[in-house]
């Protein structure tokens, strides 16, 4: 090693990117990150999407990135499933509604769209919440891994100290770089020690 | 060994936590090992593997294993790390992938088995039991808790082995100490385990008599094989000065009072730090120091919480604006233990919990031979330990004021006390010996293998 590769080794702080795909950053995510700042490392927190940075009071030098630039519930995924579950019911039922009400003769009709309007909130709902979002809360993190491919490339990931996986929606994409990037260790640990201790004296 | 000579009684020690752990319930499980190969037992004890302790835990003492009697012969079953596995580059697919399904899927699959994360340990220990038991026979099976998947393993064994098994509850399972009630809620499968277990074992033990009392009135159909081994002291482990080498603090030195062990949010605090407050306006407590040695909390964070209410600053030293005495010295190695009992003039019982907690540490305390002020719940169960201690003040309150007198009076004990009162505290600890508490548990034992040994299999 030269003695310019020794100073440059020995200038340049530890680096430490941090995965939080939960929709908000649980509290001991940012209190993780906050202290690995604090003594000097460089940490990059990968969100996502923008309402996760909501209300997050962080240390200004943790470099904040989000996945997603819109808000999740945009996702075409969750566009196509509320247009087809919710929307286009709704819209047909109450554009029909609009037909027979007030109008005697159609009053049995009416109330069986009633019913009908009724009873197809209940099983959009239904399916809304118990089969389409345990579903998709498998998909998200693959979708997210997608989603953040340009984002990986721009981080130069192979030169980083650690990658930290904070929450288990973060996992499969961290399983991937660790794959990927076999050099550089990925844990799901919020291990301080590294850096608090050595850096604190 | 000719057919005619008598087989030794042969136990299979149930103990996750074993040496080189240094996880407190570890001091019990190698004094019985130990006490039980002195007693001419064949021991072989089922410990926590290896990789668990360094890797998990990390929390090891090597020469704690040094301590372990050599006839005893430990094994490792294995387990199932998956809760504990960090790395991503080893998990497997189903894992990296589908993380939160994954978890589910294993988390279902041992809670039908047995409700703890330990239970794979268990099935392991299931399995080298009855391998063991067919290259030579066990005559009991001895499990202790935590981990209570290990009355689990004992109860299967007994289940497929037809051995009789004994449970020592080192701490409590299904009762909740620091609240005084059921720790599960009505229906949950540890309630099952619990009547299970105790009812197919042949004794069952406990560490004080309040929660011996508790569980014979939930079993009664047990009670009668219920009984009471308190935690005790080592004395191979703690070096105590004689009383007549016991020097008193010099007239005019301000008196030392120490706390010895980690300081828990269980724990009076407030009340400690306020009574001795109090108690050094005093003149003969006058410029008095009470020095903690041992982490504040269980987590590096925790410390900050800890510091205001013992009237300290954010960096942990006095508050010059208001002293209540409170010194921290930081936690202090098992070798160092003896040399920290030797500066304290006064030794301060502060513990959490109500009438069935006892307190490892009280034991220790009082084979000293020093003055003891206890700050805790007055129902505590150690009183029925401390009971006879003749240098024992307490309040029989939490009111700072009145712990503040029982601070006074065993700081004034402290100069006065010569070296035949600290014998007679010394005397009465003698009494809570490791080895004499656990001389009933092994003739109970013995009592539960004479049946099968004066069988047919014995005369063979």
């Amino acid at each position: 090693m030269t003695e310019q590769s020794v100073t440059d080794s020995v200038q340049k702080p530890p680096h430490v990117v941090v995965l939080s795909f939960s929709y908000h950053p649980p509290g001991r995510v940012r209190t993780y990150v906050d202290e690995l700042v604090s003594v000097g490392v460089e940490v990059d927190l990968l969100l996502a999407e923008v309402r996760s940075t909501e209300e997050l009071e962080l240390d200004p030098r943790v470099k904040v990135h989000t996945v997603l630039d819109i808000d999740e519930t945009n996702l075409p995924v969750r566009r196509v499933e509320r247009a087809i579950v919710f929307t286009v019911w709704e819209k047909t039922l109450g554009k029909a509604r609009t037909l027979t009400m007030d109008r005697r003769a159609l009053r049995p009709v009416d109330v069986v769209l009633d019913y009908a309007k009724r009873g197809q909130g209940y099983v959009s709902r239904g399916f809304h919440y118990r089969l389409f979002f345990p579903a998709f809360k498998v998909a998200r993190p693959w979708i997210l891994t997608r989603k953040a491919r340009g984002l990986i490339d721009g981080l130069d990931l192979a030169n980083v100290d650690r990658i930290v996986a904070a929450d288990p929606p973060s996992v499969p994409m961290a399983w991937r770089l660790a794959r990927r990037y076999p050099d550089v260790r990925v844990t799901s640990a919020l291990d301080r020690k590294p850096y608090l201790e050595d850096g604190a004296d | 060994m000719t057919g005619n000579e008598p087989r030794r009684p042969r136990l299979l020690y149930i103990a996750f936590y074993f040496p080189p752990s240094r996880a407190s319930g570890v001091y019990r499980g190698r004094a019985t090992a130990n006490h039980f190969a002195a007693a001419g037992w064949d021991v072989t004890v089922f410990a926590a593997p290896l990789p668990f302790l360094y890797n998990v835990i990390g929390s090891v003492d090597e020469k704690l294993l040094e301590t372990v009697d050599p006839r005893i012969t430990v094994v490792r079953p294995d387990m199932d790390l998956y809760r504990w596995e960090h790395e991503l580059r080893e998990l497997n697919w189903f894992r990296g992938t589908m993380p939160s399904v994954a978890k589910k899927f294993f988390v279902w699959r041992e809670e039908k088995q047995f409700p703890e994360q330990y239970v794979s340990w268990a099935r392991s220990s299931i399995a080298k039991a009855l391998k063991l038991h067919r290259q030579e026979k066990f005559d009991v099976v001895l499990a202790t808790g935590n981990p209570f998947a290990a009355f689990a393993a004992a109860w299967s064994i007994g289940k497929l082995t037809g051995l009789p098994y004994v449970i020592d509850y080192r701490d409590s399972w299904t009762l909740d100490l620091f609240e005084d009630a059921p720790a599960f809620e009505p229906g949950h499968a540890a309630w099952k385990w619990e009547r299970r277990v105790i009812g197919g074992s042949a004794a069952t033990v406990f560490v004080n008599n309040a929660l011996r009392t508790w569980h014979a009135e939930k079993y009664p159909k047990a009670a009668d094989k219920m009984l009471v081994v308190p935690n005790g002291w080592d004395p191979d482990l703690l070096e105590v000065t004689a009383a007549e080498q016991q020097s008193r603090p010099e007239p005019g030195r301000p008196l030392k009072f120490g706390y010895l062990g980690t300081v828990s949010s269980k724990q009076p605090v407030e009340e400690m730090a306020a009574a001795f407050e109090i108690a050094r306006q005093h003149p003969d407590l006058a410029d008095a120091e009470l020095h903690i040695f041992g982490h504040l909390g269980f987590f590096r964070h925790s410390r900050a919480s800890f510091l205001p209410r013992l009237g300290l600053t954010p960096t942990g030293e006095a508050d010059p604006d208001r002293d209540t005495g409170v010194r921290l010295r930081g936690p202090v190695s098992k070798t160092e233990v003896s040399a920290v009992y030797d500066e304290s003039d006064v030794l301060v019982f502060l513990a959490g919990g109500g009438r069935y907690v006892t307190s490892g540490k009280i034991f220790e305390y009082m084979a000293t031979g020093r003055p003891i002020v206890s700050v805790h719940a007055p129902d505590i169960a150690a009183r029925e330990v401390l009971e006879g201690y003749p240098l024992w003040f307490s309040a029989d309150s939490l009111d700072p004021q009145q712990v503040a007198n029982s601070i006074i009076e065993a700081g004034k004990a402290a100069r006065d006390a010569g070296p035949e009162l600290r014998a007679a505290a010394q005397a009465h600890a003698a009494k809570y010996q490791r080895d004499i508490l656990l001389e009933p548990l092994e003739a109970r034992m013995r009592q539960i293998v004479r049946r099968p040994l004066s069988g047919p299999e014995a005369a063979s």
